[in-house]
């Protein structure tokens, strides 16, 4: 339940994430000579990477309404989402991924799969370009970016998923928070302040999340430098700490 | 007269300034934005390194520094308000550069129906591919007029543009490629099937001009005949129809007009001789899920030409067309592309600059599906008339030369492309 975004800051292009879970969740960072990333300690699951080419991908989670209201009716976290045969878009790019060049290189790599992906929104960014995915299934859309976008954890164009505010009020609201937010930020400092942000801790649609899901890391990838800033707690809390994948 | 890489440019220094032609550059609703989506597909699913290889086949034959000339319209794109040339540009000048000689320069085409050489100009552009400036420039022009170009009008590839591969082969097929371009050899080749757009086409003179004996090649003479004709194609429901001058190249469009068959159409203003045909006989084809025209072309594998690679589709939206045009270009808005498999991918017109994709299952669209798979299935059959076509000229050069020569007296192909043609022996 993330919220991924890409903006242009200074003629420079930067990736972020907050990563939420229902369960709080540990996390560590596999820096080898072909890549950086955030992995999960419990599953191994990739939040956030960038190679050696400067290509970096978030990627947020969208799934079904009915699991959304099981989620919320419950409020547990013993609810899989895992739908067998559905490949995950992250774990499939990082097969390849030392080698890309280009994050254009990526999106024709996953736009050219055969493989029935898991619902998700993709950011993939090198130092030139930002480009938003939008996988399922059987469809796909990608957007090359401009300056700005966030995404949630619903889509804008696929059919998939929560459709309006009524069928997963935090997406939504969180989407447009977000939004309405995000024009004003041009400094890294900024950014962070942005990723803590929260304005109603009992409400579910801030940034910085506190309520249902929690924001358990937060990261900030600047693909010109190949470096990342890395909080491993919810950033209202936390500092960030700086890897550089040249070192 | 200097002629210039990939024979699809002439440039003629006459007392009254520079003429330039551009050879098969394109025609009114053509496929010139092939090769701009070819870029974008290739980025959109790396079937292939098609930009490459369409680079490498526009410079195969480059033997000294040259000129690369482009439209302006195509080739220059607006982004965050900086202008760009194109990535197939680009990437001409490396495959240039490869081959060991240098870019003297990039000339664009402004307005490409005027002849003014005015609207030839000097296109800077700076090492990350930014346009720095567009001027006239009548010394370069001198010098270009002395120099080798690669043009890049038409942006279709030999189908044999397999990378690293320019034999001989490479050398045949972009002989045939431009050869059978010609509106009179695209009829001869392909008048055979049902469902060719040529079948119900037929060659108009006036009076005794054509040089045609042979019955098997349907020609009506004088304007009553074509008034009759013409007539015939209305009633048989053909609202459009085309008149192609196979006199002359099809230079920029020119040559090639469409009227109207429910208006009254001036007979004394039809070239002679010319193929005069429906429009789209069978395509456009309104698709029943919206209305929507669409445009169909297959785009062969590299491998052979009776192997379809995809299928891509011009999108029209009927509502936006009003009046009807004759020319549906303007309002082609979006593009289509069929794997061949189980995959439609949607895209935005490349003008945009920015790219936009989307890859949607055919089970979403089975209309659209059959409908391509019904095109294939006729297309299969024109490929078969060109293979046949090959066959029965044999596919080395100097059969094809006879063969042109042949139908250059019989008047169905134009009389000025025997240069041309030679440019394909050169370096060979």
């Amino acid at each position: 339940m993330c919220t991924i975004g890409a903006i242009k800051m200074g003629g420079k292009f930067f990736l972020f994430k907050n990563r939420d879970k229902i369960e709080p969740e540990k996390e560590y960072i596999e820096r080898k000579e072909g890549h950086l990333f955030i992995k999960s300690k419990y599953n191994g699951r990739i939040a956030a990477g960038i190679n050696r080419g400067g290509v970096a991908f978030v990627r947020s989670e969208v799934i079904s309404i009915d699991l959304i209201k099981k989620i919320y009716q419950k409020w547990s976290s013993d609810i899989t989402t895992v739908i067998p045969k559905q490949t995950h878009p992250i774990e499939l790019l990082v097969t390849i991924f030392d080698g890309i060049k280009s994050a254009m290189e990526a999106v024709s790599f996953l736009l050219g799969s055969k493989n029935r992906f898991k619902p998700s929104n993709v950011i993939l960014i090198d130092k030139e370009r930002i480009f938003s995915l939008e996988i399922n299934e059987e469809e796909s859309e990608v957007k090359e970016v401009v300056d700005s976008i966030i995404k949630t954890n619903h889509f804008s164009s696929l059919e998939f998923g929560p459709h309006e505010d009524g069928d997963y009020p935090s997406s939504f609201e969180r989407e447009r928070y977000a939004n309405s937010m995000i024009n004003g930020i041009d400094t890294l400092p900024k950014l962070k302040n942005f990723l803590a942000s929260h304005e109603n801790k009992e409400r579910d649609f801030n940034i910085c999340r506190h309520f249902i899901s929690s924001t358990v890391s937060s990261c900030i990838v600047d693909p010109k430098e190949k470096r990342m800033w890395y909080c491993d707690t919810s950033p209202c809390r936390g500092k960030y700490k700086l890897y550089n994948l040249r070192k | 007269m200097i002629p210039t890489i990939g024979s699809e440019i002439e440039i003629y220094k006459t007392p009254g300034g520079y003429m330039m032609m551009d050879l098969n550059s394109g025609k009114l609703g053509g496929g010139k934005r092939l090769g701009a989506f070819a870029c974008l597909y290739e980025q959109a699913s790396e079937l292939e390194k098609k930009v490459e290889n369409i680079a490498r086949a526009y410079t195969w034959d480059v033997r000294h520094d040259c000129y690369v000339v482009f439209d302006i319209q195509l080739g220059i794109q607006e982004i965050e308000g900086t202008s760009y040339v194109s990535p197939l540009i680009h990437e001409v000048k490396k495959a240039i550069e490869e081959r060991g000689y240098m870019v003297k320069g990039f000339i664009g085409r402004d307005k490409i129906f005027s002849e003014d050489p005015k609207n030839w100009k000097v296109v800077e552009v700076n090492d990350e591919l930014q346009v720095k400036s567009i001027s006239y420039d009548e010394h370069a022009l001198e010098d270009l007029a002395e120099s080798e170009a690669v043009y890049l009008g038409c942006h279709f590839a030999p189908p044999s543009c397999r990378k690293n591969q320019w034999d001989e082969d490479t050398c045949r097929n972009g002989f045939i490629n431009n050869f059978i371009d010609l509106p009179g050899v695209n009829w001869l080749f392909m008048r055979g099937n049902q469902h060719s757009p040529y079948y119900n086409a037929v060659v108009f003179s006036r009076e005794n001009e054509l040089n045609i004996k042979d019955d098997s090649f349907p020609s009506i003479r004088g304007s009553d005949a074509i008034r009759q004709r013409l007539e015939e194609m209305r009633r048989q429901g053909q609202r459009y129809v085309v008149i192609k001058d196979i006199s002359k190249m099809s230079i920029g469009g020119r040559g090639i007009s469409f009227g109207d068959l429910d208006k009254p159409t001036t007979c004394e203003g039809i070239p002679s001789p010319a193929l005069v045909m429906p429009y789209f006989p069978i395509e456009p084809t309104k698709t029943n899920e919206g209305d929507v025209i669409i445009q169909t072309r297959i785009i062969y594998s590299f491998e052979g030409k009776a192997k379809p690679q995809f299928v891509f589709a011009k999108m029209y939206l009927v509502n936006g067309m009003s009046p009807e045009p004759y020319n549906l270009s303007s309002f082609c808005t979006d593009f289509v592309v069929w794997d061949i498999r189980d995959y439609f991918y949607y895209l935005k017109s490349p003008s945009r600059g920015q790219l936009s994709c989307r890859k949607v299952s055919t089970t979403k669209n089975k209309g659209l599906r059959r409908h391509f798979e019904s095109v294939i299935e006729q297309c299969m059959s024109d490929i078969g008339d060109v293979e046949r076509g090959l066959q029965y000229m044999g596919t080395d050069q100097v059969k094809l030369l006879e063969f042109y020569r042949a139908m250059k007296k019989k008047k169905l192909v134009p009389g000025n492309i025997h240069p041309f043609l030679n440019l394909f022996n050169r370096g060979k």
